[in-house]
């Protein structure tokens, strides 16, 4: 039989194997040859059984090597069994300066198997770590196997405990993960648990790709850790000279939705993150909303330039407007009609009201749509909040003038970034990242207005920082063409609008001149109920206090992004004229007269 | 040479013809497998010689000329010391409770200041030789099934009995396997064979629950169930398993398994080498090595079937099935498929006892091939 099975073997491949056969088989008939005792015929076969029972458990780990290897979850992202304590690639900023980084740190374990004196190692180690838990320490020593005591030693501590020469106490490695610029960037750095596990921020949104990615080189991010920290640094100076509650700095690269710097303060330690207070640990730049203000008048009039509801030639009479029985009011009043430039520049929630009103709810919010005003901002942070926007699908006219000026809906400062960023760049949204972009692909985005409009819209930020009476003065940087817009909204405070504490946002762009496709950047600032200073004359509007912080980030921040500054004279230069008009206060402050 | 010369008295005795008659590809193959050893013993310090790889080699050097000399030695001189060898390891084994060192919780070895033992390892040679020593002397009736079986029963137990105390439920269990794996091949009946498993089977579940040590029973328990506790007794199951899934078809790379160079992996470079190659070498490189070690028991299980002498054949079949019982139980551990029961995996993994124990065995099995002709007689041989 097996002589037959081996006439099928003939091709080469398989030549050996039924040499090995053959030769089992002669072994066989030299024993039936010779003749032996039965004992010996028996033994060989059973030698036989043997090789066919090995071939079978071959065959079982060939099968189970095959499952564990190929078809198993374990070790696979999303594996049922994750690591635990997952290595993770080093997050860096997109030049590669180090923003997290996984450190060798040591755990410390005890095995009482080995102890000599429980007791003395238990004082000893007590005194020697004082994060250990008591119940613990005592729980391991009375264990009957080696058992895990505290991790993170650094090597001096390590090397402290090591020389006491303790029996039975033995270390461990252990990746530690370490942020060095501390509170710099941390709500976008966030932070990881003990295990490895990303729990907030940059280290929660790409977790998976981190993990995946240790030890194959560090992980490129969008951030400019030097715009980080100008940001950051003028944040904090702005946050604690106003006595605000809390504040938001963004900057992107509107080209390529690039988040090239995010701040938010009060904020806290990536590397101790339990000790801060919950309130600090919240990225407000990404996961609270606000009611936005004036700032929104860079949608509603896009929205109207857009749609040609509105022309830049629009003259509208701000004198009042009555809406049932609710009154808009100007911050300051302006006399009989003016155009569409100086509704933006004056930051007149009349005009605005009327410009939004006349290209009628469900164009507005088509456009507010596209904006991506109505969706979370598109980010790869899970932090990234849901707007809150007015009840029903249909508007009333009350809805429409109140969310043209910024009220009745309120969005993330991401979604803010997001949304003006497409309508600066030429006109398409483009979905912000944290991840680095490489220049020479740059993403398509989604249209959403004309260029023309961007173009519009470029200059009406410009004009608003130029113009005497423009509310954005404050914010101009030598040589670099700032564009913005004010906004001052009042905070909602035990259900009503405040008469005094407010939301101050300035949302800059910059340079505005230039080719359209030119490298452009948007800078938003936000400070919540800033006081009210001498040297602000008692303001608390946004051009006196987030207009000159948006300014001094954008001036510090110029040379890092490669923006060049202009000659100041050819820089001042502005395309709109604009009538000369009674001096207009900084900003604007929409009042409702009796609000609902 | 032809066959002719070989036929011619004492022609076979002269040591130019023994050495061209040892197995040089069952060699080369032995060498591989060790040197691949060494290369995940390199990989894992780091790439550095520093601390295994280095001795690993050296210690397969030394042993690779223990194995050829051994190989010349006359299978009549290894049929004489069989017994001698048996007695020498029970006595230490006996001595160990009494003098011997504590290593990791267990009492295994002995120090003889110029060289520490571990008796349980002569052990696995030396029952080996003895059984079929005794059953060289037994007939066929006798060894299928009589009273005399008692005495090959009482020397596989005795012995694991003593190795289980230990405390070394690995040792214990090759040591039983192998003894009763020889009792097997000599021709014990078969319907015996059948009701002693089926009484093992019967007999686990109330060993596992009350003769087993504590962290015995948490293994066995744990490889049930190795998520219910992932950080204690069943870290290393599921630590293994990532290694091995991780690596995939083709593996990380040489020296990037992240499992084993950032030490989630425990014993790395003992027990559990199996899942640091699979990690780095992927399916290829496990199906590499399980197929050089198939080859390596296949060639020795043809060895011993040519063997003119019982001793000869049951010898060596005993010895492999050794080999092939560690490779089996220690890639079925890695893989989850078995308890962790410390058993390592032989000519891979780090660690010299293991390593002198199975190239002994080798040396028996070459020279149970190079003397293949020589007719063993019980009792008094020409030798002894």
């Amino acid at each position: 039989m097996i002589q037959h099975d081996i006439a099928d073997y003939r091709a080469p491949g398989r030549r050996w194997f039924s040499q090995v056969v053959w030769g089992l088989e002669e072994a066989f008939k030299k024993a039936k040859a010779a003749d032996q005792a039965e004992d010996d015929t028996r033994t060989r076969m059973r030698i036989f059984i043997l090789l066919a029972l090995f071939a079978t458990g071959f065959g079982c780990l060939a099968l189970g090597a095959s499952h564990s290897a190929l078809f198993s979850g374990a070790g696979k992202p999303n594996g049922y069994l994750a690591p635990l304590g997952a290595a993770r690639a080093d997050l860096t900023d997109r030049e590669g300066r180090l923003l997290a980084v996984d450190l060798i740190h040591f755990g410390v374990y005890v095995d009482p198997r080995e102890i000599w004196d429980p007791a003395e190692t238990q004082r000893v180690l007590g005194a020697a770590l004082p994060g250990l838990q008591t119940a613990r320490l005592d729980k391991a020593l009375h264990s009957d196997r080696r058992e895990y005591l505290l991790g993170g030693l650094t090597p001096e501590e390590k090397a402290r405990i090591q020389d006491m020469g303790l029996p039975g106490v033995s270390f461990e490695e252990e990746e530690h993960r370490v942020y060095p610029l501390g509170t710099s960037a941390a709500h976008v750095i966030g932070f990881t648990d003990k295990g490895g596990t990303g729990l907030a921020g940059m280290e929660l949104a790409f977790d998976e790709q981190i993990r995946r990615q240790a030890g194959q080189g560090p992980f490129a991010t969008s951030i400019d850790l030097r715009v980080q920290a100008a940001l950051d640094d003028e944040l904090e100076k702005t946050a604690i000279k106003f006595g605000v509650n809390d504040a938001v700095g963004i900057v992107t690269n509107i080209h390529t939705g690039e988040v090239l710097g995010m701040s938010s303060w009060p904020n806290y330690d990536s590397n101790v993150p339990g000790q801060a207070a919950p309130y600090n640990l919240v990225n407000r730049a990404a996961a609270s909303v606000y009611e936005p203000g004036s700032v929104f008048k860079v949608f509603s009039m896009a929205m109207a330039l857009d749609s040609g509801s509105a022309t830049m030639n629009s003259t509208y009479n701000v004198e009042s407007l009555q809406l049932g029985n609710r009154t808009i009011h100007d911050f300051h009043a302006v006399h009989g009609a003016i155009t569409l430039p100086e509704v933006f520049i004056h930051s007149s929630n009349i005009g605005t009201a009327k410009m939004a009103l006349q290209a009628g709810a469900p164009t507005l919010t088509k456009y507010f749509k596209a904006f991506g005003l109505f969706t979370p901002a598109k980010i790869e942070l899970s932090e990234s909040a849901r707007p809150i926007l007015p009840r029903g699908a249909n508007w009333t006219d009350g809805t429409v003038a109140s969310t043209s000026f910024g009220q009745s809906i309120s969005v993330s400062p991401l979604s803010l970034a997001q949304g003006m960023g497409g309508i600066l760049n030429g006109g398409e949204l483009i979905p912000l990242t944290l991840k680095k972009v490489d220049p020479a692909n740059r993403p398509k985005g989604t249209r959403i207005v004309s260029e023309d409009t961007s173009r519009k819209m470029l200059d009406l930020m410009r004009l608003n920082v130029t113009a005497k009476e423009g509310s954005g003065g404050k914010a101009d940087a030598p040589g670099l063409s700032v564009g913005g817009k004010t906004g001052t909204a009042q905070l909602v405070i035990d259900k009503k609008y405040s008469k005094d504490r407010v939301l101050a946002s300035f949302a800059a762009v910059f340079p505005t001149d230039g080719p359209i496709d030119a490298d452009r950047y948007f800078v938003l600032i936000m400070l919540k109920d800033p006081k009210r200073l001498p040297e602000t004359f008692g303001f608390a509007t946004a051009g006196w206090n987030a207009a000159p912080a948006a300014g001094r980030v954008i001036d510090r921040i110029a040379p890092f992004v490669g923006v060049r500054r202009a000659a100041p004279a050819l820089a001042a230069a502005t395309p709109i004229a604009v009538a000369a008009k009674p001096a207009g206060d900084e900003g604007s402050l929409a009042i409702e007269g009796d609000a609902q | 040479m032809t066959a002719s010369a070989l036929t011619r008295p004492g022609e076979r005795d002269r040591l130019v013809i023994k050495i061209g008659q040892i197995d040089w590809t069952f060699c080369f193959l032995v060498c591989l497998i060790a040197g691949m050893g060494g290369l995940m013993l390199y990989s894992i310090a780091k790439a550095s010689w520093e601390p295994w790889a280095m001795k690993h080699m050296t210690r397969f050097g030394l042993c690779m000329a223990l194995l050829l000399v051994l190989a010349l030695v006359d299978v009549r001189v290894w049929f004489a010391s069989a017994y001698p060898v048996y007695a020498v390891a029970f006595l230490l084994l006996l001595a160990v409770p009494f003098v011997g060192e504590v290593s990791l919780g267990a009492r295994r070895w002995l120090n003889l200041h110029f060289v520490r033992i571990q008796p349980s390892e002569i052990m696995k040679i030396g029952l080996v030789l003895a059984l079929a020593r005794f059953y060289h002397g037994l007939s066929a009736a006798e060894a299928k099934l009589s009273w005399k079986l008692l005495v090959p029963a009482a020397m596989i137990l005795v012995p694991v009995g003593l190795v289980a105390k230990q405390p070394d439920l690995g040792t214990a269990i090759l040591l039983a396997a192998t003894g009763g794996a020889v009792m097997i091949l000599a021709g014990l009946s078969m319907r015996l064979v059948a009701v002693g498993g089926l009484g093992a089977v019967v007999a686990v579940p109330p060993f596992v629950l009350f003769v087993m040590h504590g962290y015995q029973r948490d293994r066995i328990l744990t490889f049930l169930h190795p998520e219910q506790n992932p950080s204690g007794a069943g870290y290393h199951i599921l630590q293994s398993k990532i290694a091995l899934g991780s690596g995939g078809l083709l593996g990380k790379g040489f020296g990037l398994g992240s499992q084993s160079q950032l030490n989630f992996l425990p014993e790395k470079h003992t027990d559990f080498i199996f899942a640091t190659l699979a990690e780095e070498f992927g399916f290829v490189g496990c199906f590499t090595i399980l197929a050089l070690f198939a080859a390596v028991i296949l060639i020795a299980l043809r060895t011993a079937s040519l063997s003119h002498s019982h001793f000869g054949r049951l010898a060596a079949s005993g010895v492999i099935s050794t080999f092939a019982l560690y490779v089996f139980i220690n890639a079925a551990m890695v893989m989850g498929l078995a308890p962790v029961v410390g058993v390592p995996m032989p000519l891979l993994s780090y660690g010299g006892t293991v390593m002198i124990t199975v190239m002994v065995g080798f040396g028996l099995i070459q020279s149970v091939r190079v003397h293949r002709y020589t007719e063993v007689t019980s009792g008094k041989g020409a030798l002894v």
